[in-house]
């Protein structure tokens, strides 16, 4: 069963970057447009990797990043922002309560993606 | 004259009125005496008379040299020419001496004494009216005082030396009242002589005039008396005759007692000039005093003012160099709120930038990775292939700017985390060899003149390396045109910094543009070769790490950036 990753951002461009690189790959991508059914979903298939957009309109990153924990809290989590410095210190209380999540700055290309994808994918082969 | 007024002489006229008086008693005593009615009597008379004469000559011509009025002169030789025709007259009728002849003569001998009576009044009229004329002043008219009298002298000498030859007409007619009617003429001629005078003496009140008047007086009481004598030698005759010799002494008192009495003016002319003298010095003493307390006054209130001045040229040196105080802070004050203003803008402006980066990262990124897909669908020997990779790279300098903006505001990477110690040498090298491709093909040489085992900086690694590439990077351009390319990058210590300088032999920078070369958006890059943010963002970078940052430049020979990056980070001081 190939791996699933889930894309959480109210961007269209942004989601469809990560489908475009990932395209070729055998991952399967599957792209929400909000907090709240990215929640949903992640309840439904329990996903390998989540890119979460952290400004997005009715549930915010953080927000959606406390319910993911509450599903799954071992799912690898990569904050995908341009505003990282605007939930600095949110983010900071979110870790500091042991939410784990790592962090990628804006814009990253299709090779940057693709690498980070596998990266994390492979290592979790490994583990 | 005037001081003359002022005398006092009413005891002069209460002495001519007592010798008036005086005279009149004498009339009783002579017509009871036998004596004064002798032949012997007339003859001494006007003997006494003629020496009296020649003294009123003697003084008048003296007076007339010492006061210059021939007035004076006029009147001395009219009493001493007619005292002298009376002394022929007395010597004719001295019986001893022409005793044989006197019977002969008997007619003429009265007539030679009329001569004298008149030639005196006429003298004095004339010599009246003369001085009343302003003629008496002018001494060019000596010869005339002179000579007038003295023809009139010589005139009279001459009708009675002819009465010696002539027979003359019956002077006495003793029947008649007035027995002697010549003589009593010559009276009324007194008369008028008296009146003139007196409007004299009325308006000169001398003494002189006085006893001229006085004897003016005497001579018509003489000529009165004898105008009524019945015969030669009687009473009245010699009677008249005193008073004749009484008119003659009249001026030989008066001339020198008037002399006196001015002398006395002058004396008191003197004694008053004196006195005048003496107030004048006094007040001119007192002036002298004033003027010098004055002086004093005026050294004082000098001294004063040039104290004054002193201190108020001091005040205006303080005031003075309190202004330049002043304006230097008020160009200091100008200067920060210039900066502050700046810094103000800058945050604002800083503010926007980060907002529209931000937002601009999510298009950014999927124009990116939209190229992408489309370059990966694309075969490499389609049209579209290119265009595609322009878009895609065209893209990243997108990203490039906004990366650089973001720096530049500061929004990025603000936080105290990021720092770690790193060596400055070491970061150039990355940065050199990174840049290799450029040096090489520009073939710049590259001196390094690093000191030996310096301190690591702390640091965020990223942002110092993006200042050491944007320096290597400018001064490639600097160095661009120059046949012999030179970069020389130098470290060393200095105190709690660490000294980085890059300078490059390019074409400089003008003193102009060097003022502004920190300002963001700056460049004298042609557009499209540069953001106008890489110097700014450097500053920036620097100015975060509590360094400083500045730049020396020779235009058209060389360039220098200075950079004072403290070794140990002091986070209190961070902002």
């Amino acid at each position: 069963m190939s791996k699933s990753i889930l894309v959480i951002d109210d961007n269209k461009g942004i989601r469809d970057s990560f489908t475009f690189a990932l395209e070729d790959t055998e991952y399967l991508v599957h792209t929400s447009e909000s907090g709240e059914n990215g929640a949903v979903m992640e309840r439904k298939n329990k996903y390998n990797l989540i890119y979460l957009d952290l400004k997005m309109p009715g549930w915010d990153g953080i927000k959606t990043l406390r319910e993911l924990r509450k599903i799954d809290k071992d799912v690898p989590i990569y904050i995908v922002t341009a505003f990282y410095q605007e939930f600095f210190n949110e983010l900071k209380v979110a870790r500091e309560e042991g939410l784990q999540f790592e962090i990628l700055s804006k814009p990253i290309d299709s090779g940057q993606i693709l690498s980070v994808t596998k990266d994390i994918l492979e290592m979790q082969i490994e583990a | 004259m005037d001081m003359k007024k002022k005398r006092n002489i009413n005891g002069y006229i209460i002495s001519y009125i007592s010798i008036g008086l005086l005279f009149l008693l004498i009339r009783p005593w002579a017509f009871s005496s036998h004596w004064v009615s002798s032949y012997d009597f007339h003859s001494l008379l006007e003997i006494m008379q003629s020496f009296i004469a020649i003294g009123v000559g003697i003084i008048s011509i003296m007076y007339f040299l010492v006061w210059n009025n021939l007035y004076y002169l006029l009147i001395g030789l009219g009493f001493s020419i007619a005292a002298s025709n009376d002394f022929i007259h007395g010597i004719l009728s001295y019986a001893p001496f022409f005793a044989n002849r006197l019977a002969d003569f008997s007619r003429f001998e009265p007539f030679t004494y009329l001569i004298g009576k008149y030639f005196l009044a006429g003298m004095i009229i004339a010599a009246i009216l003369l001085d009343h004329a302003k003629w008496g002043a002018n001494k060019k008219r000596i010869k005339e005082a002179i000579i007038f009298p003295l023809g009139v002298f010589i005139l009279s000498g001459s009708v009675t030396a002819l009465a010696f030859f002539l027979p003359l007409p019956q002077f006495i007619y003793p029947e008649k009242l007035i027995s002697r009617p010549i003589d009593f003429f010559s009276a009324i001629l007194f008369a008028i002589a008296f009146v003139l005078f007196l409007k004299r003496f009325l308006a000169e009140r001398d003494i002189f005039s006085g006893l001229i008047l006085t004897s003016i007086l005497f001579n018509c009481c003489g000529q009165l008396y004898i105008s009524f004598s019945k015969h030669l030698f009687d009473a009245l005759f010699n009677i008249a005759h005193l008073a004749h010799f009484l008119s003659y002494l009249m001026p030989l008192i008066a001339i020198p007692m008037q002399g006196l009495a001015d002398l006395n003016i002058a004396h008191y002319e003197i004694t008053q000039r004196k006195l005048a003298e003496e107030e004048l010095k006094k007040s001119q003493d007192y002036l002298e005093q004033l003027v010098q307390e004055r002086t004093a006054d005026l050294e004082n209130t000098n001294k004063q003012l040039i104290k004054q001045v002193d201190t108020r040229l001091k005040a205006q040196k303080n005031l003075k160099t309190a202004y330049e105080k002043l304006k230097s802070t008020h160009n200091q004050l100008k200067e920060s709120q210039h900066k502050l203003v700046q810094s103000e803008k800058m945050s604002a402006l800083g503010t926007m930038v980060a907002g529209v980066a931000h937002e601009m990262n999510n298009p950014m990124m999927s124009i990116l990775n939209y190229a992408q897909y489309c370059i990966r669908h694309t075969a490499c020997d389609d049209k579209k292939y290119h265009t595609l990779q322009d878009i895609e790279s065209e893209t990243r300098r997108c990203i490039d700017v906004v990366k650089n903006l973001l720096t530049f505001s500061r929004r990025e990477e603000e936080g105290e985390e990021g720092y770690q110690k790193a060596s400055c040498a070491e970061l150039f090298d990355r940065v050199l060899r990174l840049m290799s491709y450029r040096i090489e093909k520009q073939h710049v040489l590259i001196k390094k003149d690093i000191a030996e085992r310096l301190p690591e900086n702390w640091m965020k690694v990223n942002n110092i390396q993006q200042v050491f590439f944007n320096l290597i990077a400018n001064a490639l351009d600097a160095v661009k045109e120059r046949e012999e390319q030179e970069i020389t990058i130098s470290i060393a210590g200095e105190g709690e910094y660490i000294k980085v300088t890059v300078a490059d032999n390019g074409c400089g920078i003008d003193p102009e543009n060097l003022k502004k070369i920190f300002d963001p958006f700056f460049t004298t890059k042609p557009t499209g070769g540069g953001t106008g943010l890489g110097l700014s963002i450097c500053h920036t970078i620097i100015t975060a790490h509590r360094g400083k940052m500045s730049c020396e430049s020779n235009v058209g020979l060389w360039s220098k950036f200075i950079i004072l990056l403290p070794i140990q980070r002091c986070k209190e001081n961070m902002t």
